[in-house]
């Protein structure tokens, strides 16, 4: 990708009589501003969550820790699961206790941190290092948590907290770079027009839920931001906006989502039809296509395979969660199909009710209702009212995407938009597999909403879809409100966490 | 196109604004603290005379009620005595006094003559003044890290289940001091009262302004 190409696509058309200018692109006003109310929130985010209180952040910052003082990957049997300092820290702040339990708050007494800060003094320097056992993250592959060693060793001589606190502010910076390719993305499809880019972007910039997320130590952001680069390259591929370079960067970063999280597989087959598509556009002949397959292998194989090596060598899954639970030859195909129907559409007469669901819909339950907000460990939630009201403007915005997409029918690109429905497609498979094998062992649904976020820039672009067809002269009003809107939730949202975890 | 748009986002940020402060005004918590127990079953059966006690309870807020829930084993309630003691000299410094007739496991907002100050450390105990038993509810050991139950004196494996209501339920809007007092804590030694106000004002006046920079950006911007 060149200069030129990358000024054209975050600038627009370069203006009659001016040539592009070699040299780095300035940003537009309104993705910089985007990007600054973004980073305010995300900060704001990583400050007000109490420690632990987000996902699996016990065992985040035991695999950083694990990194940063032993120099090895977590997961030995033989060790803990956290180290002392994490244990005792975690126990002092009423972690353990308060997580999903909407009773239980954290620890408030001063006279408690001031205990507590002076029990961490005196712990030696083992209680740093003795961690390392397995976890619920100890079989993630490594890339986000060296992210956050830097982070973690620059603020070492801090207490606990402080280093917690600085590896959440040094996830924040990857929301950003969710939002810029967000932005780029929209401005690949629409062109590079400011309105539809910033309606784009202020999905990811502005819900909630995303921002609570990289306000946290978790691998997520670092796998949302690849994989929006990834959506936003895989575009610029398909639609010959770019050359050699794009393939190869779209297969270095989809290599880079793998060492991030397992989840990222499921980009893998949007990643070769976006190469394969742009091959056979490329109308150079059969050998033309095979050659640029190749390279498109060979770069994803040169990012993965050092990890693929390590874990090898060090006898642990290359991608843990992905042979996690049962034999795949244990899977009862008709009963997947079973639940994957029921998971969406009512149960037919002849189908067995399948027992782990819960209140159907079930997509609506665990897709919309926990990608809207669903905060702590899950257990903070919005009133039912608000989840059925943002879910109407939800369908509103996705009514006016498929009238944008109908007026539009004879120039949009298909090929584009099979592209993104590969994604969405793998993506939903791939996760619905992975929990359907888990319930299998343990009778419990375990997806998430914001396990859909890798794919958070298409709601973007259905948003900026909306937008087109809002008459011209309403457009300006539209844009105001919705993004507004999103302002206005991610108060209420903050204000909603504040209430549980300090009042 | 770009002052409506403006227009547009400040009327909208306007009435979220207005929201919110109304939703922070109307929503009223009597709870001052809580020890963080859910009230999973009876605790210990407490005969005639005999006490259960919670100990030692830091006072992170003033309060003035106590709740909690007692189960009498399908019999009416027995009168019991709510004491709460000085940790250290164990004198009372209030008590009250909750009649019998109760239905079985109740749950008892006990309002104490005089407000217990914030600061205090102090024993929370339960006295049966009946002749039949009572159980105080409460969860097992683990459920509160910074305090124990005792019964007559000897520590059990388990937390009674407290809760400490102010005399007047408080809006979320006046407790914004407070909060800021508690999230400010077990986030690095940085991180201070001072910082967490400064933290408020920006997350209050940031977003908005730069939400509505970014929105007239979008039409206004030529580059």
């Amino acid at each position: 990708m060149s200069t030129e190409s990358l000024e054209r696509e975050i600038h627009g058309a370069p203006k009659e009589g001016h040539a592009p200018l070699n040299r780095l692109p300035r940003a537009p006003a309104a993705l910089l501003c985007l990007l600054a109310a973004s980073l305010v929130l995300g900060c704001g985010w990583a400050l007000i969550v109490p420690p632990f209180q987000a996902p699996d952040e016990f065992a985040h910052v035991a695999y950083v820790q694990s990194l940063a003082n032993r120099g090895d990957l977590p997961g030995d049997p033989a060790r803990p699961l956290q180290s002392t300092e994490e244990q005792v820290a975690a126990g002092a702040a009423n972690a353990f206790q308060t997580a999903q339990q909407l009773l239980v708050k954290p620890e408030w007494s001063r006279q408690r941190y001031e205990r507590w800060r002076a029990e961490d003094e005196r712990l030696g320097k083992h209680a740093r290092t003795d961690g390392g056992g397995p976890n619920a993250a100890s079989s993630n592959p490594p890339l986000y948590y060296l992210w956050l060693v830097p982070a973690y060793k620059a603020t070492s001589g801090g207490d606990f907290f402080a280093r917690l606190s600085a590896m959440r502010l040094a996830t924040v910076p990857l929301l950003l770079l969710t939002v810029t390719a967000t932005w780029l993305l929209a401005g690949t499809v629409f062109g590079p027009r400011r309105p539809y880019q910033l309606a784009a972007a202020s999905v990811p910039a502005l819900l909630p839920m995303v921002t609570f997320v990289s306000g946290s130590v978790n691998p997520d952001p670092l796998l949302y931001a690849l994989s929006a680069f990834v959506l936003w390259l895989g575009a610029r591929v398909i639609l010959r906006r770019g050359g050699a370079a794009d393939v190869v960067a779209l297969c270095a970063l989809a290599g880079l989502a793998v060492l991030t999280k397992a989840t990222a597989y499921a980009l893998l087959p949007a990643v070769a039809f976006a190469v394969l598509v742009g091959a056979w556009r490329a109308r150079r002949g059969v050998r033309r296509i095979v050659v640029i397959a190749l390279a498109a292998a060979a770069t994803f194989a040169v990012v993965v395979a050092p990890w693929f090596v390590i874990a090898r060598v060090n006898d642990r899954p290359a991608s843990g969660q992905l042979v996690g639970a049962g034999p795949a030859s244990d899977v009862n195909v008709r009963e997947l199909t079973s639940y994957v129907w029921q998971y969406y559409l009512p149960r037919l007469p002849f189908q067995a009710e399948y027992a782990p669901l819960g209140n159907y819909p079930q997509a609506y339950e665990t897709w919309f209702k926990k990608a809207v907000g669903a905060f702590g460990w899950l257990e903070v939630r919005w009133p039912s009212t608000v989840y059925a009201g943002l879910f109407a403007v939800w369908l509103a915005l996705v009514v006016a995407a498929v009238v944008a997409l109908t007026r539009r029918r004879r120039t949009v690109d298909w090929m584009l938009l099979a592209f993104f429905a590969t994604a969405v497609i793998s993506l939903l498979a791939g996760l619905h597999w992975s929990e359907y094998r888990i319930a299998e062992s343990s009778g419990a649904l375990l997806s998430q909403g914001r396990y859909l976020f890798p794919l958070i820039s298409l709601p973007g672009l259905v948003a900026a879809a909306a937008l087109t067809t809002v008459p011209v002269r309403h457009r300006a009003t539209a844009l105001g409100a919705f993004v507004g809107g999103l302002v206005v939730l991610q108060m209420f949202a903050i204000g909603l966490v504040v209430t549980r975890f300090y009042v | 196109m770009s002052k409506r748009a403006l227009f547009a986002f400040a009327a909208v940020f306007a009435v979220g604004l207005v929201g919110l402060m109304v939703a922070a005004t109307l929503n009223r918590t009597s709870e001052a603290f809580t020890l963080g127990v859910v009230p999973g079953g009876p605790l210990a059966r407490l005969g005639s005379e005999r006490e259960l006690c919670q100990k030692p309870i830091e006072v992170i807020e003033t309060f003035e009620r106590v709740t909690l829930q007692v189960g009498t084993f399908a019999r009416a309630g027995q009168p019991f005595l709510l004491d709460v003691r000085e940790v250290t000299s164990g004198r009372s410094i209030v008590q009250a006094r909750v009649e019998g007739g109760y239905a079985d496991n109740a749950v008892h907002a006990v309002t104490l003559a005089s407000a217990v100050p914030k600061g205090a450390k102090v024993a929370v105990c339960v006295r049966n003044l009946g002749d039949r038993p009572i159980a105080p509810y409460g969860n097992v050991g683990l459920s509160n890290q910074t305090s124990a139950a005792y019964q007559d004196g000897r520590q059990i494996d388990g937390d009674m289940a407290l809760v400490f209501l102010r005399a007047e339920p408080a809006t979320v809007l006046g407790l914004v001091p407070t909060i800021v007092d508690r999230a400010s804590l077990f986030h690095g030694a940085w991180a201070s009262v001072a910082t967490y106000w400064v933290l408020l004002v920006v997350l209050l006046v940031g977003p908005p302004l730069l939400g509505g920079f970014a929105v007239r950006a979008a039409f206004t911007d030529t580059t």
